[in-house]
């Protein structure tokens, strides 16, 4: 069985130790306290100025979000660049030819006979 | 490390820079504390009982402190937390816009509440309401 040595024998047992006065430890306390009283009661009245500016004003606030979206719902949007180019001015120009012709009926006409070898 | 207690208005700082009890936070007391002594307690934690000064004293409950069930009574109140009882200040009485009163409230000689302060209770003047002012 493993022995431990006493606590008396221990180096640490001699060594001086600053036992606070109970002046310095009041002081202390009170110290740490208010530090603590300042930082709660600024956040708490923080909050409670925030709550109370949020209900006195709040009808302003959804009066500003509602114009707001308003506008953003009915503002005309800007016009684009590929709005800006005319459609009657086809960007290729033999595309557009083929494609027209192509939507012609086929018939032929007297003009389109006389490139045909048909009799 | 701050040397001062917060900013009062009434109650003088060096009343409680004098308590000399003090409830930490966290802590729960359940009992009465009552003294013949000018002294002074701050209770920061949780207190359920009545505190008594027969002659002077100060009282400053903490932003963090919670006092129920209870009667206050001491020359110079500073409250910052929540009270939850009657509270009888004989010089001043000092209620922060951190602090919630739900109870009674009297006073001999001063008050003073700042805004966004909670109280719901009746405040009373003790003294002599006719007086002239000095």
């Amino acid at each position: 069985m493993r022995v431990e040595p006493s606590s008396t024998h221990s180096p640490r047992f001699n060594r001086p130790v600053a036992v606070p006065s109970t002046e310095e430890l009041r002081s202390q306390a009170l110290n740490a306290s208010w530090q603590r009283d300042r930082r709660v009661a600024r956040r708490r009245l923080a909050w409670r100025w925030a709550w109370w500016y949020a209900r006195q004003y709040a009808w302003i606030l959804a009066l500003l979000t509602a114009l707001l979206a308003a506008v953003w719902h009915w503002w005309p949007a800007p016009r684009s660049t590929s709005a800006q180019t005319p459609t009657s001015v086809p960007m290729n120009p033999g595309a557009r030819t083929e494609q027209a012709a192509s939507d012609e009926p086929l018939t032929l006409t007297s003009e389109k006979r006389l490139h045909t070898k048909e009799p | 490390m701050s040397n001062s207690p917060a900013s009062t208005r009434l109650v003088p700082a060096e009343r409680l820079s004098a308590i000399n009890s003090l409830i930490a936070e966290g802590a729960v007391f359940d009992g009465n504390f009552h003294t013949t002594k000018d002294q002074g307690i701050k209770v920061d934690g949780h207190l359920k009982g009545n505190i008594t000064f027969e002659a002077g004293g100060t009282l400053h409950v903490g932003a963090t402190g919670v006092i129920e069930n209870t009667r206050l009574e001491a020359d110079y109140v500073f409250i910052e937390g929540k009270v939850l009882g009657t509270v009888i200040a004989r010089k001043a009485l000092e209620i922060t816009g951190s602090a919630t009163l739900l109870g009674d409230a009297s006073y001999d000689e001063l008050i003073d509440m700042h805004p966004r302060a909670r109280v719901r209770g009746k405040i009373e003047y003790r003294g002599d309401i006719d007086a002239l002012p000095t």
